[in-house]
């Protein structure tokens, strides 16, 4: 090496440092804005990972449909177990059970002496009250044996309560069995009565409700409320779970 | 000054004329998107964004008449693009201009209105009760509104506001120091080779550092893994994001070119500095 060659220095020939240092400088840059930022560095990171998810979102507003109903004939797996008064009783097997996810169409409601006849969803979102009426996803699926609280719009799917009447047989088919209730009570109450069901009850009940006054323009501010019992239909056998 | 020294001294002022270069790329693309008025609205016209909105407005507005009453049909006509979009720039334009920004329903109440009443007046409907309609109104308008409003901009406004009034100083300060730093380097240097060296590290760094983040962003498609709840944002969240990406990827590109550039003008100038 030539001495004016030393003195630009020019020991390194092969220009390896125009890789090496940027790449340097690349990492020690990001190494110092994570060291400015670390106290808030994990906390935003977790924010912004709320906001993402593996896939792309699906903005269909198609539904699952879960539901096949039950024949007549067929046999739904069942098992028999005494209940608390030591009588046998037979039960729906819970691992036969498909239990729906919230927006799942599982099952049908018929009031024939009302002419109701609609999709049965668990959740009462926009698409479930569009395509039929949908269990209060916070009360219970038939055969569970507790309330189950379900909504839907007077002017379409519910539009037929307003006939309902006390002795009147609402049946509940699903994909494990097909419940009937009868209708016991109606009443009208104000949409923030919370006194107008009970969903802690330790029975099986059925509580339908609708806006009211019926095929009235404009939202209303009190629900008609009809009320029924079971009469057929084997329950869920819940202890297995 | 021993040879060593002065490499790690010119080394240090060129990781900081990198670093300075990274932060004036982020914030030239900052000023010419997210801080630009015209950039959102611009992203809504090319993403199809009024007529998504006007679809999901529609789709709201219907639930909502499912549950008073109203056919499907009355919604054909109560929302439009036209509306939406003079609604959204003038949102846009007083968030911009500092002021608070509010969507007009004035225009959408009207028309709802007149709809309702020729809707009644042709079907013989009965009103629920006096305070049925205006609560039914109100409520549409409020759907509206909601639907219109971008989110986190409220949030997020002080912070926007206060970095748009801020970011002509800071891209100006951070040019100034550019300036000072590569002034440092050539006139510090006796070999003008050695200066275009240096620069050409933290030009190739630079080219690093802003690449990085679009070329992985782009590459996985991260971001259009956000969730959205309306498509009208999602696509044009996805549409602003990919924009800004593809601005810094540019940026990066230019400091690719500039350091190719500058590489050759080094091994020229090397080259002659050799023969003489």
């Amino acid at each position: 090496m030539s001495d004016k060659k030393i003195r630009h220095g020019h020991k390194s020939k092969n220009g390896k440092s125009f890789i090496i240092l940027p790449i340097i400088f690349c990492l020690i840059t990001y190494l110092v804005l994570y060291l400015a930022f670390v106290p808030s560095f994990s906390p935003v990171i977790s924010a912004v990972g709320m906001f993402f998810s593996d896939n792309e979102k699906d903005y269909s507003t198609e539904y699952d449909n879960i539901f096949v109903p039950v024949s007549e004939n067929s046999t739904v797996p069942t098992v028999t177990k005494k209940d608390s008064n030591g009588q046998e009783k037979t039960y729906v097997k819970n691992d036969s059970v498909q239990y729906p996810n919230y927006g799942n169409l599982f099952g049908e409601l018929i009031i024939n002496d009302c002419n109701v006849d609609a999709n049965l969803f668990f959740g009462d979102n926009d698409v479930a009250l569009r395509n039929g009426v949908g269990i209060y996803a916070g009360s219970f699926v038939p055969g569970y044996g507790g309330t189950i609280l379900v909504a839907g719009h007077n002017n379409t799917y519910f539009n037929g309560l307003k006939n309902a009447e006390v002795g009147q047989k609402v049946e509940i088919k699903t994909s494990y069995g097909n419940y009937i209730y009868e209708i016991t009570d109606t009443a009208v109450k104000k949409a923030t009565d919370r006194t107008a069901y009970d969903l802690s009850a330790d029975y099986e009940n059925l509580i339908m409700y609708t806006c009211y006054p019926f095929d009235a323009l404009g939202l209303t501010t009190q629900r008609y409320f009809v009320y029924a019992k079971l009469v057929s239909g084997t329950p869920i056998d819940k202890e297995a779970n | 000054m021993n040879s060593k020294v002065r490499h790690i001294i010119y080394g240090i002022i060129s990781f900081v004329l990198s670093f300075v270069l990274f932060l004036i790329s982020f914030a030239i693309v900052l000023q010419s998107t997210i801080l630009n008025p015209s950039y959102i609205m611009d992203n809504m016209n090319t993403s199809n964004y009024f007529v998504d909105k006007r679809d999901e407005i529609k789709e709201s507005l219907v639930n909502l008449g499912y549950a008073s009453g109203l056919d499907e049909k009355f919604f054909e006509n109560v929302v439009d693009e036209v509306t939406i979009h003079d609604n959204t720039q003038a949102y846009l334009n007083s968030f911009y201009a500092g002021e608070e920004a509010k969507i007009d329903t004035t225009a959408f109440k009207q028309k709802f209105n007149s709809e309702l009443d020729s809707y009644i007046s042709k079907n013989n409907l009965k009103v629920a009760n006096d305070g049925s309609r205006e609560y039914l109104i109100n409520q549409a308008a409020n759907i509206y509104a909601a639907a219109l409003r971008i989110p986190l901009f409220t949030t997020l406004s002080a912070y926007l506001i206060a970095l748009k009034n801020m970011m002509p100083l800071i891209i100006g300060g951070l040019a100034v120091l550019v300036a000072i730093l590569c002034v440092i380097i050539i006139f510090t240097n006796s070999w003008k080779h050695r200066a275009v060296r240096y620069i050409c590290y933290s030009t190739s760094a630079a080219f690093l550092t802003v690449g990085i983040i679009p070329a992985v962003l782009l590459s996985t498609g991260y971001m259009s893994k956000i969730n959205i709840d309306s498509r009208a944002f999602y696509n044009l969240f996805v549409q602003s994001m990919n924009n800004i990406l593809i601005a810094l990827a540019i940026c990066s590109v230019i400091f690719f070119i500039v350091s190719i550039g500058l590489f050759f003008l080094h091994k020229s100038m090397r080259r002659h500095a050799s023969e003489d």
